[in-house]
């Protein structure tokens, strides 16, 4: 298959004229007084490296697994950290500080659909009495392995998102255990959905066969709430290294990351290496950015994550996805129903892409299956749908076909 | 377009305060899209150089959304930049959406 260019929306370049100028500056090291104090990702080598950045913190917020941690310290001793050999990178925490809601008259963002003629919030559509099966789920052949008996029961797959929903009843019989990075405002449970997104994915990837609602690609899968994102949908990259650190050592099977930004973290690529080492089935969204090529964004572009692209109904890339040489599959992004505090709704996003795979992944690992079987099977039975490799890696995702059903017909 | 923005900076012991505020000016509603969970930056520079961003060192949900502003309706975004050392600053601030910027800036001092 061959690549297919398509043209740099004007946003696009916007972004990268940003992220070159904050490239320039990326350490946020670059000036102010030597004496201030900054928060930094502080990566290191061996046991005399550990001992250097311990040493030069004043204050150590987070010790990670891997070799790294996140520090206060003043910003002269963080640019002389840099010059240690021992030293990895030293590199500027995201804001941990609560940002300000949006106040918006027109309330809050809502879904998008159908992209790019987006029409106000829709605030849902409340209330479901009978179980649907939507197009995504339907399109990758998910209802096929949930009629040969496949389920994902004995999987663990967590979303690694805003929350999820802890008493919504199309997923309750589902939920694992949680845990939060990221605070939620006004919640029942810490790991609680304050914003829809992570809801909206973890019914994607697990909501259960039940008589209601919408059905995921796993139907039985537990699904564990890892809150590294706020209310906002916004996450640092200690925050989400956090909380795949946190996967790893629950020994879960996969991690769903339907997140990103254009430019990287030491810390997180630090963090997705040590679950992929501990055998973690690692997905992240391609990104939002399209149309554009050569643009996928990060956690998905690390070559332990699975980058997932979004297509549309009519197996169509969707005019918003992310198109790179690190795309290894697509899913269904485009007008997705699903899962949200209090019912359902319809969202579009690579967001949305993502959970397939994960749901898909559970399905593989309650078989047992090890984290890079799953993703080689899952590749060679993608379904060609004439795609660029670009834009589809191997092809759309086929739940039916990885488990080695005929879904020919479906 | 008939989006404007304009930008305040407020500073306390060392935490400064940005409020960008966006207001449809024009006679017709706006409807602006937005790739992902990023609504705005505020990106703070000192002598032409990149000091802060609000955007750096943070990841969005990949969600696609929308905001509509009637006629004359305002919305109000915020950012906190904390520690930040004295200095002289600019800082600018803009929509993240795919079709607006709607861009405001401001001068401080810390």
């Amino acid at each position: 298959m061959v690549d297919n260019d398509r043209r740099v929306s004007r946003r696009q370049a916007l972004k990268v004229a940003g992220s070159a100028v904050a490239g320039a500056s990326a350490a946020g090291l670059a000036s102010g007084e030597p004496t201030e104090k900054v928060e930094v990702n502080i990566g290191f080598a061996g046991t005399r490296g550990r001992a250097a950045a311990e040493k030069a913190a004043d204050s150590v917020s987070r010790r990670f697994g891997f070799d790294a941690i996140t520090a206060e310290l003043p910003r002269k001793a963080a640019k002389a950290l840099r010059k240690n050999p021992n030293i990895r990178y030293v590199e500027k925490n995201g804001l941990m500080h609560a940002i300000d809601p949006v106040e918006s008259s027109g309330g809050p963002p809502g879904s998008c659909d159908p992209w790019p003629g987006c029409r106000g919030s829709d605030g849902g559509d409340g209330g479901d009495t009978s179980q649907t099966l939507e197009w995504g789920v339907d399109r990758v052949d998910a209802e096929v392995a949930h009629a040969n008996g496949d389920t994902g029961s004995g999987a663990d797959v967590a979303i690694l998102d805003t929350g999820i929903d802890s008493d919504h009843p199309d997923l309750q019989a589902n939920l694992g255990s949680g845990k939060a990075y990221a605070t939620c405002s006004g919640c029942n449970k810490s790991w609680d959905d304050d914003n829809d997104h992570g809801t909206h994915c973890a019914g994607i990837a697990g909501a259960d066969d039940n008589t209601e609602g919408v059905v995921g690609v796993s139907t039985e899968a537990t699904l564990h709430a890892v809150k590294v994102l706020d209310s906002q949908g916004s996450g640092s990259f200690s925050d989400i290294a956090a909380g795949v650190e946190y996967v790893a050592d629950q020994g879960w099977d996969v991690a769903s990351m339907s997140l990103g930004a254009s430019s990287g973290s030491s810390t997180l690529q630090d963090a997705v290496q040590y679950a992929a080492d501990k055998g973690v089935f690692l997905v992240a969204a391609a990104g939002n950015s399209g149309p554009c090529s050569d643009c996928v964004g990060y956690p998905a572009a690390y070559s332990e994550v699975v980058a997932v692209s979004s297509t549309a109904s009519d197996d169509s890339l969707s005019s918003f996805s992310s198109t790179g040489s690190q795309v290894e599959i697509a899913a269904p992004g485009s007008d997705i129903r699903s899962t949200v505090p209090g019912g359902y709704d319809t969202f579009s996003g690579t967001s949305m892409a993502c959970p397939h795979v994960a749901g898909a992944a559970g399905q593989l690992m309650a078989g047992g299956m090890s984290a890079s079987n799953v993703r080689s099977t899952l590749k060679s039975s993608a379904e060609d749908i004439g795609l660029g490799s670009n834009e589809s890696g191997s092809g759309l995702l086929d739940v039916a076909s990885a488990l080695g059903y005929d879904s020919s017909d479906n | 377009m008939t989006l404007s923005g304009s930008l305040s900076a407020t500073v306390a012991d060392g935490t400064v305060e940005f409020r960008y505020e966006v207001t449809n000016d024009g006679d017709e509603p706006v409807e602006l899209q937005f790739s992902n969970a990023q609504t705005h930056d505020v990106v703070v520079f000192e002598d032409g150089e990149e000091v802060w961003s609000f955007a750096a060192g943070r990841m969005f949900a990949q969600m696609l959304q929308s905001e509509a502003w009637a006629p004359g309706e305002s919305s109000s975004y915020g950012a906190t930049w904390a520690d930040a050392p004295s200095g002289e600053y600019e800082a600018r601030a803009w929509l993240a959406a795919n079709d607006a910027d709607a861009e405001a800036a401001t001068s401080f001092s810390v």
